[in-house]
């Protein structure tokens, strides 16, 4: 029988992908590619409560004692258990109001020392208990940490049967060696400057902001109208980003910049339907968008041309492709990793990083047999680009929710931007 | 001279349910031509496989007003719409 619990776990493609973006955003920065995940639950629940349930599941304390090894050059960093560790007892904190303190949802996280996971119960003084959980990217996704909240907090799911991904069938070093140099080439070319980007400077430390948008479902169904009469069918992901874009140029026009193209890379989860098991890593792939600045002013043409470039891809096969150039640069020494990175841009990456969990949070209703009155992801703050949008559906409400630098925008022009996005969606 | 038979909705059933348990589905997951397609998490993005695969098994192409959410809801919504555009009346 297979080993649920392996003691090492090599890091795939995305993972590694991840954890260069760590490192950059560690030396530019001072900052972790950290994911948080937060949920309020309409009843309060104790710390004891919590601490318990956690301490029946094999899995928490499996995870709890993984730490990331240091990989020598040209050897796959991977994940080791440390049989001594012992879990990092979950943090209870009284809340004076009902908003999250700052420095519990932008905390930096240390893999190859650290926990790579952190999680506080807070107690507000009205609306009953939030669970916030914090985890290293390089760990897990989103939809990762979704299933592995539903593991630990919900009763009727069962223990795993094995917690890795299962990788994709090796092809033959020579044919992974052309799939990554034609794949090298194609983003180059992708990501070739000028693109529109709202940095202005490059302030290390600056201060990361959080903004978070939820419409109710009468204005989430005008918005899916709105994506249905801009030629977006039923892909309302791509309606999304052409508005989101739309909002970010028009903060750029409004600054007098030059309006040049966007390059924005969107994560796609690469999993099987249906597939709720708990797994270390990353099973992602990434879909590289160029919108021309011609069409970014004109949503329903930036949906079309989005909707048309995805077709491309999955008739190229690009994502698949991608994964593969991913698993192949593994072996790489993390300074040419990065610095390969940051050739095409110059060290500015993307224009924004967008991502849409779609309705897994419909999934995710009840926490201690306590319901769940809302929950959502707070992007990673991924510097550079420094500006995060993570658009997610639960319970049939549209929800949006924005991580930004203040080196990249001020308070004043993101509440404008918001108010352009929102304009841009049709409400 | 022979000429191709046309195809039947159950051929398109067929061949559309088991592109979804091939590549799509977790084993786990039961799929029939009446299950809704989002009750077992086809997102847009295998929703968007699933057209291109038809639009490749059957040399068809699906305009995109024509997917509308009823045409898209389960198996055998989506095989009834291609049958109709192969076999138009």
């Amino acid at each position: 029988m297979k080993q649920a619990f392996p003691d090492s776990i090599p890091l795939n493609g995305a993972d590694c992908f991840l954890l260069q973006i760590d490192r950059l955003m560690w030396s530019q920065d001072k900052r972790r590619n950290v994911c948080c995940f937060v949920a309020h639950l309409e009843a309060e629940i104790s710390l004891q409560q919590v601490q318990a349930e956690l301490d029946e599941k094999p899995a928490y304390h499996w995870l709890s004692r993984l730490r990331l090894n240091h990989a020598l050059p040209f050897c796959l960093p991977h994940w080791k258990e440390n049989k001594q560790a012992r879990p990092q007892s979950i943090q209870e904190h009284k809340l004076s109001q009902d908003s999250i303190p700052e420095q519990l949802i932008s905390i930096d996280i240390n893999p190859y020392k650290d926990q790579s996971f952190q999680m506080d119960l807070l107690q507000t003084p009205t609306q009953g208990s939030i669970l916030v959980f914090n985890w290293h990217h390089v760990l897990m996704d989103a939809r990762g940490g979704e299933n592995l909240l539903r593991y630990l907090f919900d009763s009727t799911v069962n223990e795993p049967e094995h917690c890795l991904h299962k990788p994709p069938s090796p092809l033959p070093l020579r044919e992974r060696a052309e799939i990554a140099r034609e794949m090298k080439e194609f983003l180059y070319q992708r990501a070739c400057l000028p693109l529109l980007t709202l940095q202005t400077c490059s302030d290390r430390h600056s201060v990361i902001n959080h903004r978070f948008v939820r419409f109710t479902r009468e204005q989430t169904e005008q918005i899916h109208q709105t994506a249905r009469g801009q030629g977006a069918v039923f892909l309302y992901s791509a309606f999304y980003l052409a508005a989101t874009a739309r909002a970010v140029a028009q903060i750029q026009q409004q600054r007098g910049e030059p309006i040049e193209d966007l390059v924005i890379p969107v994560p796609l989860d690469t999993r099987l339907k249906g597939d709720q098991q708990i797994a270390i890593g990353n099973p992602l792939s990434f879909l590289f968008y160029r919108l021309p600045k011609d069409t970014v002013f004109d949503v329903s043409h930036s949906t079309k041309a989005l909707i048309g470039q995805m077709q491309s891809f999955m008739r190229e096969d690009r994502p698949n492709r991608y994964r593969i150039m991913l698993d192949f640069l593994r072996r790489i020494p993390g300074f040419f990793y990065r610095a390969m990175l940051k050739a095409p841009t110059q060290g500015q990456i993307a224009s924004f990083s967008f991502s849409d969990t779609g309705e897994t949070l419909d999934d995710l209703t009840r926490c201690f047999n306590t319901p769940i009155a809302s929950a959502f992801h707070y992007p990673p703050n991924l510097t550079p680009p420094g500006l995060t949008f993570i658009f997610s559906r639960a319970q049939g409400q549209l929800q949006i929710s924005i991580a930004y630098s203040e080196a990249v925008i001020s308070d004043e022009e993101m509440t404008q931007l918001l108010n352009h996005l929102q304009s841009n969606l049709g409400t | 001279m022979t000429t191709a038979k046309p195809l039947s909705y159950q051929q398109i059933a067929e061949q559309l349910c088991d592109f979804l348990k091939q590549n799509i589905l977790t084993d786990a997951v039961e799929v029939t031509p009446q299950t809704e397609l989002a009750q077992i998490g086809v997102d847009s993005f295998a929703l968007m496989e699933l057209i291109l695969f038809l639009e490749r098994q059957f040399d068809l192409l699906l305009p995109a007003e024509s997917l509308t959410a009823d045409n898209i809801a389960s198996v055998d919504a989506l095989s009834r719409h291609c049958l109709s555009l192969l076999n138009p009346k």
